[in-house]
């Protein structure tokens, strides 16, 4: 239960934060003139087609979609206080297999571009709206790969003889609050890599 | 005004009398039923008091046997035992998880049926059969502890019962608290079967000898008619006489009362043994091998209200106590986890690690899945319980039995939601459908109505009974039928052996078993030499007339023999021609106006065939016949039924047997909760494919019908439906165990790139930090 709670207050937290964030930043947007289906377009045009090179696409979309059941199969089931079980477990099972696989590929393809540099953190670049949204790239970045580690391992510390009951509930619990780290890092993530007007 | 007064002190007085009174009333009975705290056991050298309260001088003329409720009472309160686990099926209102029912077997009429007052699911309350207090005395009180329903109050008593000449079957004390090793549950049982109910205690607890048998006493016979001397070789009035050695000069006698009972006490009700198990190897329980006994865990207080072990007892019965005493009260009490300790429950219980277990599995199943009883397998394994199978009595009869076949483990889901391994019986008796409802049928009324149908090996029994007490044969007579010899046991049915004499043409081969091997019951000989043949003439009038005595024969005694036949018109050997087909061997036949039958029927050698040294007692053709006999005997013209192995049979249209399934032919099921193994022999112990695979026992096995009757008609389960599971996910779950190996590595793989990744980046924030890179550059 404490996990149900913290998970909505965290998930409540960061609409309202990522709402501010919208409304403070990008007055310009309010007034949108053309449609959203159009708008979503050009966004997934620019922001996916163009971004990265044809093959490279299926590891964002294997990604993307692990990632969504995930999620989705996990805190279902935590907010009803049930465990996983049957084929949404079998799923989530496979899934995080294919996640882990894509989460490797993406780092590896992708943490170049989300280096840390001091240079970054200095202050005449802070002032600026797209430098600040740098930072939480990279920032944000980095705990979505922490978090995806973590879930990596615990996933396979679950599946191994060496942990006791009570290590493997410690385990457990790690899991999903690694889980909820990852959603919370990913939602960010793609909110600043959205409507970041320098990429 | 002084009047009112004095009324007004009157009353006071009274008041306080009556109050210290009922003070003293409360204090005295708590004296009963709470313990002082000594952890010592009383010496128990008691007077012993007869039925009326009256002491019993073991020298006197007449004894009457000791009753427990007067003996005992004056320092344990009876009646607070009464409502004790083993005495209160009858009134309880809270009767927990379901435990092993009573099972009323009666192999002649192929019924084995579940009762129980207690409520369970798929047993039946023995009232709804018409079962009085008194039927269920006799049926069980074999093992039972006595008191309760074998206990009626005077106006509880069923008009047709003979309480008045057995006695009351009160609570046997010394059935459980007794440490002497001369406490007898087989003397017990006895004298249950012979009705002296209330000479029961006495003659098993060793104090005395018990002759006489109450069931042969006229229904008027009381206690105070004492013993009749006109009498003493069939109706003898049970008596007791002493010990007189055991009885002090006070006339006390020494009750050796156990402070904790012995295992064996328990086990003379409770044992469970795998069919076909030898003693010499016999598993043994975990706990009982640590030397705890099952009172350590099986705890009462005066109230007697045992403990029964299982996780969600407290919250049935509404006592926290009882949590302590499960499987997980004792080894993952989450007090004593609280407190860190991971080495120690109760008594030292080892805390157990469950290294790779996911926690799923103490969620969905019950301790026992793994750790009790026999490891799955591909087929049940077959037990025999004491009570189901009428195990630990003793002496020269048997009177153990194979029915009903009880098998485990069988994982079931139960009301607590979770999977725990069950024993189960498949219930097999006639019944009476009306609408989709079936009601059993009593097998007294079943034998009634089916006559000999059910009497097969009785009927063969019965000829050969005459044959070897007037057919002047040395030997057994026997018949040889399908390579088999059949011949007579001492329990009046039929024994079968192979046959290994010369090759016999004819189907029914009557013959005499003695020491020089097996000899045809009629001699070779020529019936149309000119000669006759005097030894064998006489060996047929013999045979003739000792059939002549049977009380049953549908007709007169006859024997075919090669084209000639023998039969005794007015008490004289006469030969008439024969059947022109003729025979190789002489044939017993009955002769009824013109027509020949033959002596066994085609009907009795098929069933004899079938049925005489298997499990099975029926065939379907015995069934068949049974149910159109029930039918023609009733006048309402009711639908008859009998169930078996988990299917309803029943007569078509046109007479044919047909089957079906139906919720009264349901297996009944109970919990189990040993034989313990420990961690090392735990299911899993091998891994998770013990269970997750595609072709587990746990998952897959299977699960058959079995009944007294001889069919492949038969209900079969695989294991997963017990546990309302879905075979193709738990095929598929099975399966993906074989690739989670390969899973492992890869997780291990990207674990380690993703590591390095991200530790190649706080490098890369340290070197900057430090100015290493920027030095570098």
């Amino acid at each position: 239960m404490t996990f149900v709670i913290i998970s909505i207050f965290c998930l409540i937290t960061l609409f309202f934060v990522l709402s501010y964030f919208r409304f403070r930043h990008s007055p310009e947007d309010r007034n949108f003139k053309t449609p959203w289906i159009e708008r979503s377009k050009n966004l997934y045009r620019s922001w996916f087609i163009h971004r990265y090179p044809a093959k490279q696409r299926w590891i964002y979309i294997g990604l993307a979609l692990s990632y969504c059941y995930l999620v989705l199969s996990g805190f279902i089931f935590a907010l009803i206080s049930v465990r996983l079980f049957g084929l949404v477990l079998l799923l989530h099972v496979v899934l995080g297999c294919l996640f882990s696989v894509c989460l490797c590929l993406a780092v590896l393809l992708r943490s170049r571009f989300y280096t840390w540099n001091v240079k970054d953190l200095a202050p005449a670049n802070l002032k600026t709206k797209a430098g600040k949204q740098k930072v939480w790239q990279i920032v944000l970045f980095w705990i979505f790969v922490a978090s995806g580690l973590v879930l990596v391992v615990t996933a396979l510390f679950q599946m191994l003889p060496q942990f006791s009951l009570r290590a493997q509930l410690i385990i457990f619990e790690v899991h999903r609050y690694a889980a909820l780290e990852i959603l919370l890092a990913g939602i960010a993530f793609l909110y600043f890599s959205l409507f970041n007007d320098g990429q | 005004m002084k009047y009112d007064k004095a009324l007004f002190w009157i009353v006071i007085v009274v008041l306080f009398g009556l109050g210290v009174s009922l003070f003293l009333q409360a204090q005295t009975s708590q004296k009963k039923t709470t313990w002082d705290g000594s952890r010592t056991t009383a010496v128990h050298w008691l007077q012993l008091k007869d039925e009326f309260d009256q002491l019993i001088v073991p020298s006197d003329y007449y004894t009457l046997p000791y009753s427990a409720q007067y003996t005992c009472t004056p320092c344990h309160d009876y009646s607070v035992i009464q409502e004790g686990l083993h005495f209160n099926a009858l009134f309880s209102t809270q009767h927990g998880r379901a435990g092993e029912p009573w099972i009323w077997a009666d192999p002649k009429t192929g019924t084995l049926l579940p009762l129980s007052y207690r409520g369970w699911p798929g047993v039946w309350n023995p009232k709804d059969l018409g079962l009085t207090r008194w039927d269920f005395t006799l049926l069980f009180g074999r093992h039972m502890t006595g008191g309760g329903v074998s206990e009626p109050k005077d106006d509880e008593v069923s008009p047709e019962s003979r309480w008045e000449v057995s006695g009351k079957l009160e609570m046997n004390c010394m059935g459980c608290h007794n440490a002497s090793r001369q406490q007898s549950h087989s003397e017990w049982a006895k004298q249950v079967l012979r009705h002296n109910f209330r000479w029961a205690a006495t003659a098993s607890s060793g104090l005395g000898e018990v002759g006489g048998m109450a069931s042969r006493l006229p229904g008027t016979w009381d206690l105070f008619d004492g013993p009749n001397p006109d009498d003493t070789e069939w109706a003898v009035v049970p008596t007791v006489r002493y010990w007189p050695s055991q009885f002090d000069s006070k006339h006390r006698v020494f009750f050796d009362i156990a402070p904790k009972i012995d295992d064996q006490r328990c086990l003379a009700c409770h044992s469970v043994t795998r069919v076909g198990e030898n003693r010499l190897t016999a598993h043994q329980d975990i706990h009982s091998a640590a030397g705890i006994g099952c009172v350590d865990c099986h705890r009462n207080d005066i109230g007697h209200s045992m403990t029964r072990g299982y996780e969600e007892e407290a919250e049935d019965y509404q006592d926290d106590k009882r949590g302590e005493f499960s499987c997980w009260g004792c080894h993952m009490d989450e007090d004593l986890s609280k407190q860190g300790s991971e080495t120690a429950g109760r008594l030292g219980a080892p805390y157990p690690e469950h290294s790779g277990i996911p926690a799923v599995h103490f969620e969905r199943l019950s301790c026992t899945v793994c750790h009790s009883g026999p490891l799955p397998s591909k087929e049940s394994t077959q037990v025999r319980t004491s009570r189901g199978n009428r195990l630990g009595i003793y002496g020269v009869a048997q009177w153990s039995t194979e029915w009903p076949q009880i098998v485990e483990p069988v994982f079931v889901k139960d009301q607590s939601g979770k999977i725990a391994p069950h024993r189960l019986m498949w219930p097999a008796y006639w019944g009476k459908m009306e609408g989709e409802n079936i009601t059993p049928l009593r097998p007294s009324d079943v034998e009634k109505a089916a006559g000999r149908i059910l009497m097969v090996e009785e009927s063969v029994v019965e000829v050969f009974k005459a044959i070897a007490l007037y057919g002047e044969i040395e030997g057994v007579p026997i018949l040889v039928l399908s390579g088999n010899v059949y011949e007579p046991n001492v329990d009046g049915l039929l024994d079968v052996s192979k046959y290994s004499g010369e090759e016999v043409s004819a189907e029914i081969y009557w013959a005499i078993k003695s020491d020089g091997g097996i000899i045809p019951l009629i001699p070779e000989f020529d019936p149309d030499a000119e000669e006759p043949d005097v030894d064998a003439e006489t060996r047929i009038q013999n045979v003739l007339m000792a059939l002549d005595t049977l009380e049953n024969a549908p007709g007169q005694p006859g024997i075919i023999y090669k084209k000639a036949m023998y039969h005794l018109p007015e008490g004289y050997l006469e030969k008439k021609e024969g059947p022109e087909e003729g025979t190789t061997t002489a044939k017993l036949v009955w002769l009824e106006d013109d027509k020949i039958t033959p002596a066994v029927s085609g009907f009795q050698v098929r069933s004899v065939v079938a049925t005489v040294g298997s499990e099975q007692t029926l065939t379907e053709e015995q069934v068949a016949l049974v149910l159109q006999s029930l039918s023609q005997n009733d006048i309402e013209d009711s639908s008859y039924v009998y169930v078996s192995g988990g299917k309803v049979f029943m007569l078509d249209e046109e007479g044919r047997l047909t089957n079906s399934k139906h919720p009264a032919a349901e297996p009944v099921v109970w919990p189990l909760g040993h034989r313990v193994r420990p961690a090392q022999q735990s299911l899993g112990i091998n891994g998770c494919t013990d269970c997750h695979s595609e072709s587990s026992a746990f998952f897959f096995g299977t699960i058959k019908g079995a009944g007294p009757m001889k069919t492949d008609k038969f209900d079969k389960r695989s294991a997963h439906s017990f546990m309302n599971l879905d075979k193709p996910y738990q095929k598929l779950f099975g399966l993906s165990f074989r690739v989670r190996p390969l899973l492992k590595v890869v997780l291990f793989v990207v674990a380690v790139i993703v590591g390095s990744m991200l530790l190649i980046m706080l490098m890369v924030i340290l070197g900057q930090y430090t100015g290493l890179f920027e030095k570098r550059r």
